[in-house]
Parts: C-alpha cells; structure tokens; sequence
C-alpha cells in the first residue's frame, strides 16, 4: 500500500510542472520554463520569471483588459534579449515581432497593441546558452461594454431594483 | 460762481500742465533727477495687472493625461494645443473651488502606484508652489497644504459627483487628498477624447513600472514607429551678417523705457550697447542677451510671496512679450522653468519651447552668454530690478529625422559613462526630450537630457 502511496505522490510531483508547461510549449528548440508565474511577495506587483522579471504590464497568465496597449517592462542581466510575438493566432504568419537587447541600465520595455479578442503575447529570453520562452493571454474586451458598464449605476444594492440591476450587469458581461 | 473765478481756475490748471509737460522735456535726459519722475515710475512699465485670483497665474509646465489602463498609459497635453489651454482653464476653475470650499480629507504619505490607478490627469508644475497667497481669502485647506509641485485631478463623470484632488509635494513625499463638489465632467470627457485620438506615442510613469533607478516619478515616451521631427536653427534677429540691425535692437528695447525717446545710447568697442533712461539701464550684448536693470532703490525690504513675485515677474514679462509680438519678433513660447527665494526676494527662470519641446543649451554657450536659461527675472522691493533674456528666435529647418533612440537606450549609456567614472548606484533624477543646442553655429536636434543630481547628460535621441 505504501509503495502505492509513494508512487502516486512521485506521479502527482511529475505531473504538477506539466501543467505549467502546458501553456509554453512553443518550441522545440527551447527550454521551456517551468517557473511557476506568480506575484512575488517581497515585490508588489512584480512577476518573477527567473530569467527576467516582469515588473509592469503582466501580473498573471491570462488577463481580461478594455485597453487597447499594454507596455511591458521589467529588469533582466545585461545583454539579455528579448523577442516579444503578439498574435491572435497561434497559426497565424504575420505575428507582430519586436526585439530588443538589454543595456547597462537592465531595464527592458515593450509598448504592445491589443486587439479585440484573445492577444498571445510570447516572449523569449535569449541569455549565452539559455533560452526561454513566456505565453501570456491578453482577452481584449469591446470598448462597448465598458462603456455600458459605466452607464449602469448602482446607487443602493439593497434596494428594490437590486435584482434588476444584477440581471443586466450578469447580461452585460456575458 | 462768477466767469472770473472761473478763468482764474482753468488758468491754474493750464499753469500746471504747462509745468508738468515742461519738466517732461527739459529733464528728459535726466529724468531720474526730475520732479516728475515719480509720479512716472508709478505708473511705469510695471506689467500687466491681473485681476482675479492669483492661481490663475499658475501654468503647469506639462499636463498628463493618465488612461487609467493596467501597467500605465499616458500623454502629454501639447502645450500649443486648444486642450492644453482647456484642463489648464478648467483646472484653474477646480483649483480655486478646492480652495474655497473644498474638503480635506487626509495626508498621506506619496504612493504613485496607488493614486495613478484611477483616469486622471496631472498637472506638472515647475519647482515647489507655496500656498501662502495663492487665492485672497480662501479656507483653512491652504494650512493644512503648505506647498505642492504636481497636483493629480480625479474627475467625475456626473457633474453633481465629487472630484478628488491630490496635492502632491514629491520632495516629501506627502500627498494631500481633496474633495470638493464641482463639476469636472469636461475633464472626464477630454480624457475619453484623447484616448480616442491618441497618437504613437505613450508615456510610461517609472514609478508604475518599478523602475528604482528613478528618484521622481518620470513620465517617458515609449513607441513602435519613432516620431519625426525638424531641425531647428536659432538665430538672433539682432544680429546681421555681423552688424547689429538698430531698427530691431530699439523695437526690443523700447517697450522696456518709460519714454523711449529721451533714451540715450552709448556702444562699447567690444559691440555691448548701452542705452539709458532715468534709472533704467537696457544693455545689449552681441551674444544675443538684453538686460534690463532699474537702479533705482526704495530702501524698503518688502516680503513678499512666491505668487505675488510671480504676478510681478509674469505681468513684467507678458507686457514685453506682447509689444515684441506686435513687432513679430522673438515670438518662441516660454514656460516657468525654475524660481529660487533670494535673500531680498525672488528670481524666477524661463525657457524656450519649441514644437513643444523644451530648448535647452549647452554648458559652452551657457559660459558665453552668461545665462543657463532664456530669461531671468530678479524681483525684489516690489519690482523687477533684472530682466536678461536670450534675443534668439528657433526657425524650422526643411531637414527632418526620426527620433530613434529609445529612453533605454539613452539611459544605458549615461549609465556607462557614470560607470566608467567609477560611480554605482546612479539615480536619476529626470529624463526627458529637449532640442539641445551644442554650439552657436549647430542647428537644434532632439536629445534626451537625462538629470543625474546636478548633471545634465544630453544624449543624441537619433542614431
């Protein structure tokens, strides 16, 4: 029983990275990162990626937004460079490419155009031997519903028309 | 009263006249000495008077317009655009409410990330503004407020909501939150429309971006197409083929005279002309400087604060301004670019924009013209006592280039150049795009000018 214990646990540690990668395996040339994006906890608001940390622009994996630019800026060792592909589609040829390589200041950052819908945003990092590869998920919202969230005012939540209220926000997002 | 009395008295009046204007025109030359003069300076070249309330002299020298969006996006209000001139306006009119019945709310200590989340817009003012003066009879907030250099507006979106206000003192790093009932639903809609149109370019704050290598809050532009600009070429309309254009010279420096005909006018051998009325000396040097200094003195100490030297340097500066413009000379945008609390009173310093940019000259022609900004304004016994100014004019050259060169590229090779003096842990004070000028004879060309302490870095903005 024990040994079965052992083994399922030994399974479970196998799989955990797997779900990570899941979402970065790009390339078969890269090594794909397995870090786990999280918020460091020293840092607000800083995602620490190993190689590179995002210190603006990404907070997580998959984000919903209105706005049509985000810049991404960060920190990386000097002579770190960074390729950053936006696309809707993962087949998609015309990918929007930009690169830059890391300066003396260790700063890095990108100004990207979202578009309506889901926006891929993959980022390499090429440092000497290692390369690394980030997919983020941008979902760009309609400017409409935004504005019709605006439109709806909430002056007493617990007042009669409460329910009516909830309805059109819940329809709205939907 | 009989046809005598009455005759006795017109001939009075027209005794005195007869003496006043007599005096105007015997003493011309001398007319510091004159019985009259007086009764001249008192109603001399002392600008043009303001009515209202003195915080609607304030100009922020940039306006920001914050998105509000995720990681930060902003612009910067072009200065010669009808929008600058509107959020100035309408924030004058916001201010001076917040002043009378605003309410205080709290103080805190500065936070950029947290009061930059919201759409807002931030107005940029050059150096500390103390309070003290600022409206004639406002409420306890200005107590509570003793100085600010950058004031954040949260608008509302319905004109019966409240808008907040952020009286940010960055030096301190205090921050002063203020509301006050007031529509500001103009300001709401600007932001909107900006977002609409908004161009390639887009500012990122290093504060909202953690960049730690920054001291204040700076606002950098960051793009995927560069922007193009002109050259641009300064040349001073004094000056031609090497010969000074006198009809020029006086349509600069007569409106500084009391009476410009009873000037009079001496040239040194180096080409430094002299010209001299009363207790007003105006002094053109070939380098391309005035200045104007009144040598007379009151005795008097009159304290005086940072806005009521303000309306004395700005009414001082406008009226000039206006009879050069009338001429059409010297016509290049000025903005307030530094103020200092003297001894005796208050200097404030002035610079050239051009296309919206700041003109920022080097440290060689600085030496050479002994100035470090276009105009300097003394204010002291309730007057200006010095006023130099550049009489150089920006042209736009036909040749026109990409600005390529991206903030972090510029801000690496400061960094090198700071590390190859052996300096670590370099912070930068500020950065941001000036046409800079190398030499007399160099056209203009787009540079960052990155602030290291004291130091000023001009790094070409394109390859």
């Amino acid at each position: 029983m024990r040994k079965y214990l052992y083994l399922m646990v030994f399974a479970l540690i196998m799989l955990f990275p797997m779900t990570e990668v899941s979402a970065k395996d790009l390339t078969t040339n890269s090594n794909v990162s397995a870090k786990t994006y999280e918020i460091s906890s020293a840092e607000e608001d800083i995602l620490d990626l190993g190689v590179i940390k995002i210190t603006a622009g990404l907070t997580k994996e998959q984000e919903v937004t209105f706005d049509k630019v985000r810049n991404i800026a960060g920190e990386a060792k000097e002579g770190t460079v960074l390729v950053f592909k936006v696309y809707q589609d993962k087949e998609q040829e015309d990918k929007e490419t930009y690169s830059q390589s890391v300066g003396a200041s260790g700063l890095f950052s990108q100004l990207i155009n979202l578009k309506v819908g889901k926006n891929y945003i993959e980022i390499k990092v090429e440092q000497e031997n290692n390369e690394q590869v980030f997919l983020f998920e941008i979902s760009r919202k309609k400017e409409e519903i935004k504005k019709e969230l605006e439109e709806v005012k909430i002056n007493n939540i617990f007042s009669e028309q409460e329910t009516t209220k909830n309805t059109v926000l819940k329809s709205i997002l939907k | 009263m009989n046809k005598d009395n009455l005759k006795t008295i017109l001939l009075a009046g027209l005794i005195l006249a007869s003496i006043f204007h007599t005096g105007k025109l015997w003493f011309g030359n001398l007319s510091g000495r004159n019985f009259f003069y007086n009764l001249w300076v008192r109603n001399g070249f002392d600008a043009v008077n303001y009515t209202g309330e003195p915080i609607y002299l304030l100009q922020p020298r940039r306006i920001i317009i914050n998105f509000g969006v995720e990681g930060g996006a902003y612009t910067l209000l072009k200065s010669s655009k009808e929008e600058f001139k509107m959020a100035k306006e309408e924030m004058t009119e916001l201010l001076t409410a917040i002043f009378f019945k605003g309410e205080f709310i709290k103080e805190d200590n500065l936070n950029w990330k947290q009061i930059l989340s919201q759409k807002s817009i931030l107005f940029q003012y050059s150096g500390v503004i103390p309070t003290e003066g600022l409206v004639t009879d406002g409420n306890k907030l200005i107590s509570k407020i003793p100085r600010f250099d950058q004031v954040l507006l949260v608008p509302s979106k319905n004109g019966g909501q409240k808008a907040t206000c952020y009286f940010i003192d960055e030096g301190y790093n205090k921050v002063y939150e203020v509301a006050v009932k007031h529509d500001s639903m103009m300001l709401y809609n600007l932001i909107d429309e900006i977002r609409e149109d908004s161009s390639q370019i887009l500012y990122i704050s290093t504060k909202q971006s953690n960049m730690n290598q920054f001291v204040n809050n700076v606002f950098l532009p960051a793009f995927n197409e560069p922007p193009v600009y002109q050259k641009m070429v300064m040349m001073d309309p004094v000056m031609s083929k090497g010969t000074i254009d006198e009809e020029k010279l006086e349509q600069i420096v007569n409106p500084l005279f009391m009476n410009p005909t009873l000037k009079r006018k001496q040239q040194m051998e180096d080409g430094t002309v002299y010209y001299i009325e009363g207790s007003i000396m105006v002094k053109y040097y070939p380098t391309g400087v005035i200045e104007y200094i009144d040598q007379s003195s009151t005795v008097k100490y009159t304290r005086m604060s940072f806005i009521q030297a303000y309306q004395i340097a700005k009414g001082f500066l406008d009226k000039h301004q206006a009879s050069l413009s009338e001429e059409d000379l010297l016509e290049n945008p000025m903005y307030l670019s530094g103020q200092r609390k003297t001894n005796a009173g208050w200097e404030f310093y002035f610079d050239f924009r051009l296309q919206d940019i700041p003109y920022v000259f080097s440290g060689k022609i600085a030496d050479q013209v002994n100035m470090q900004h276009a105009v300097k304004i003394v204010v002291e016994e309730g007057k200006v006592k010095l006023y130099r100014r550049l009489t150089w004019e920006g042209q736009r050259s036909d040749e026109e280039y990409e600005v390529n060169v991206s903030y972090l590229q510029a801000l690496s090779e400061v960094i090198n150049q700071l590390s190859a003096e052996g300096a670590q842990n370099i912070e930068i004070n500020d950065m941001y795009w000036a046409y800079y000028q190398t030499d007399f004879d160099k056209p203009l060309k787009v540079y960052w000018m990155v602030r290291v302490g004291d130091k000023l870095f001009p790094i070409k903005a394109c390859s």
